[in-house]
């Protein structure tokens, strides 16, 4: 930093000036010019008050004052009352050199022997000057730093969800204490159009701003690949590419943990790349995830996911080191295997919360828990309720339409919720009907997905021509006779994807039980 | 599909259809409304909704062309009694306000008067 960006303070140097002898004191003032103001004690009780009160640069003192000595001041400036910033100059008469070197042990700047000449003291206190003005600098630049770093930590803070995650049809719980201002960690919970939701935790090596930077290429990345349909292997491998790039050469690493839960195939796919073991309950069941391959950012990897089986009802617990790495006792850590053990007991629990598992471990060592690395960990918990079922008929308008009718009546939603999915469901099926195959026909499938009382989602399937959704889709003029059908869609659903999968097109509808609201009439802009 | 009753009243048609009006009947409702409008002896077309319980765009469209055919003959459209999910179909896409709808006779002749 340029030493001209730091305002230095042009007030005067104020010094405490303590010895009962005025003669001295006397001295002492006229060494020093108009930069300095002085106020001046005979007492060294009397001076402490007076330095209590007030705030001083310099306190310049001899060797005895009057009711207690210098030893005793500096003791009491350095020691209880934390001030290290004072500049504290004695005056010396006889005290040995065991003496002097008792004050300087105990955190006086200078000593100085009399008799000493005007310059002499003039110059000390130069001295003085320029390390109260090296203070100043100090302390203005820690503050911008910490300005700064507030700064990065507040982005920082946005980059992770925001307390009470909201997947429909799960239960998340999420806990996230970053040991600095700036953290390493990272932690995510994504829903797909496909209807699976993504879940990570990441750990970067180290803390602060690197630390924080890192993760935020990180999470870059993960939501970039997610947004763009990017499968996790892919995702892993672009998260390592980039790391690579750019911090491949530097001691930087990451390990990170990465599944899809598909609630309604009840399957979970995973990656793990170096990360401390993931664990599932599944039934009364906890199994072990541990890693595939080693952590990023240090040389080319391959990733293949695992598959495991994830039935509604199941949970996945994922967590960083920081929760297992601190002092049971001086000397021993917790450790992984005896963290394993309390997680692996709290997540059996029928309901899990995050805040048990954090009162266990307080009960674990022989104090307190002291984290000095940051604390992430996440619950991710499948309802139980979930069910699935498939229809599926040529897409003809009669036959679609009555499919429409089964899997809209086969939910069983109250009547206005019912009627508005089945009419967006009815759009979505005709333009199938309409656009998908042209004269030489096909099929048409939809997958229902539903949670009672939470959330329905249908896929709607065809193998015909590809269908480009347009960027707005707002109403036609009122006399034009058709083109408000996808308008329909995207007001009566809370959520709409398309995607293209396996050679299928795929329309994504998801509406939440309690978001029904059929009736109220839109000002959309006009095509 | 259900039947489309067609009831000549005077000036006015009444044509009354029982089911929904979605994107696989309107094709057959459109030619069944050919006949209709070569019949040159009524001025008017209540079309009666009541029985009608569900309405795609396709249905909105069909009504729209109904409208569209009617003004440019002199005519007039007039949609009677439909239910209030109908209506809500039409609210949603800013239609509501777009064709003439009656709930009762005096309605139905005050349309007809504006």
């Amino acid at each position: 930093m340029a030493q001209q960006d730091l305002e230095l303070s042009q007030d005067p140097i104020r010094v405490l000036l303590v010895d009962p002898d005025p003669v001295l004191r006397r001295l002492v003032r006229h060494a020093l010019d108009e930069r300095f103001v002085v106020e001046e004690q005979t007492d060294g009780f009397d001076a402490l008050d007076v330095y209590l009160e007030q705030r001083f640069d310099v306190v310049v003192m001899g060797e005895r004052l009057g009711s207690c000595d210098a030893q005793r001041v500096v003791d009491y400036i350095r020691g209880q009352a934390n001030d290290s910033r004072t500049f504290l100059l004695v005056l010396l008469w006889d005290l040995s050199p065991s003496g002097e070197f008792a004050l300087l042990h105990a955190g006086a700047n200078d000593c100085l022997r009399m008799p000493f000449h005007r310059e002499i003291v003039r110059s000390r206190m130069e001295v003085a000057l320029r390390h109260i003005r090296m203070t100043q600098q100090l302390e203005q630049a820690y503050m911008r730093i910490e300005t700064q770093m507030r700064t990065v930590a507040a982005l920082q803070k946005k980059l992770v969800p925001a307390s009470g995650l909201d997947v429909p049809g799960f239960r998340v719980r999420h806990l996230y204490e970053p040991s600095g201002l700036a953290s390493g960690d990272y932690y995510d919970c994504l829903t797909l159009p496909s209807g699976e939701v993504r879940v990570v935790v990441a750990d970067v090596s180290g803390h602060g701003a690197r630390a924080a930077f890192v993760m935020a290429m990180v999470r870059t990345v993960v939501r970039a690949g997610t947004a763009r349909g990017a499968s996790i292997e892919r995702i892993l491998a672009a998260t390592n590419t980039q790391l690579l790039e750019t911090v491949g050469d530097e001691p930087d690493f990451v390990t990170i943990f990465l599944a899809d839960i598909n609630p309604t195939q009840g399957q979970l796919r995973y990656l793990n790349a170096g990360h401390c073991p993931g664990l599932v309950r599944v039934g009364d069941q906890v199994l072990h995830l541990p890693a595939l391959t080693p952590m990023l950012g240090f040389f080319p990897l391959e990733f293949c996911a695992k598959e495991c089986s994830f039935p509604p009802g199941s949970g996945l617990f994922l967590y960083t080191d920081g929760l297992y790495e601190w002092e049971i006792e001086p000397g021993q850590q917790l450790g992984i295997d005896r963290f394993l053990e309390l997680a692996t007991a709290v997540v059996q629990e029928p309901m899990v919360y995050l805040d048990a598992l954090m009162r266990r471990l307080e009960e674990t060592g022989e104090m307190p828990p002291v984290f000095t690395d940051d604390l992430t960990a996440l619950w991710v918990e499948s309802d139980a309720a979930w069910q699935a079922f498939t229809l599926r008929t040529m897409a003809t308008p009669r036959q679609v339409r009555e499919l429409v009718r089964h899997a809209v009546h086969g939910v069983g939603m109250p009547p206005e919720m019912a009627a508005a999915v089945e009419l967006a469901l009815v759009e979505a099926c005709a333009n199938v009907v309409r656009h998908a195959y042209g004269d030489a026909g096909g099929e048409v499938e939809v997958r229902v997905a539903v949670v009672p009382g939470a959330l329905v989602r249908f896929q709607v399937v065809d193998w015909g021509r590809s269908f480009d959704p347009p960027e707005r889709w707002g109403l036609p003029e009122e006399n034009v006779t058709s083109g408000r059908g996808l308008f329909l869609i995207h007001t009566l659903m809370d959520q709409v994807h398309y995607g293209r999968l396996e050679g299928a097109n795929v329309l994504t509808l998801e509406k939440r039980w309690e978001a029904v609201d059929a009736g109220t009439e839109r000002r959309p802009p006009r095509n | 599909m259900p039947e489309l009753s067609v009831d000549p009243r005077g000036t006015e048609v009444w044509v009354r259809y029982d089911g929904e009006i979605t994107f696989d009947v309107v094709d057959e409702l459109k030619g069944r409304m050919e006949s209709v409008f070569e019949d040159r002896s009524w001025k008017n077309i209540i079309f009666d909704l009541e029985p009608v319980e569900f309405l795609d765009s396709s249905g909105i469209g069909f009504f729209v062309i109904l409208n569209n055919r009617c003004l440019q003959s002199g005519r007039k459209l007039i949609l009677f009694r439909p239910r209030p999910q109908l209506r809500k179909t039409l609210a949603l896409v800013n239609m509501l306000h777009f064709f003439c709808i009656a709930d009762d006779q005096d309605d139905v002749d005050a349309n007809l008067l504006d």
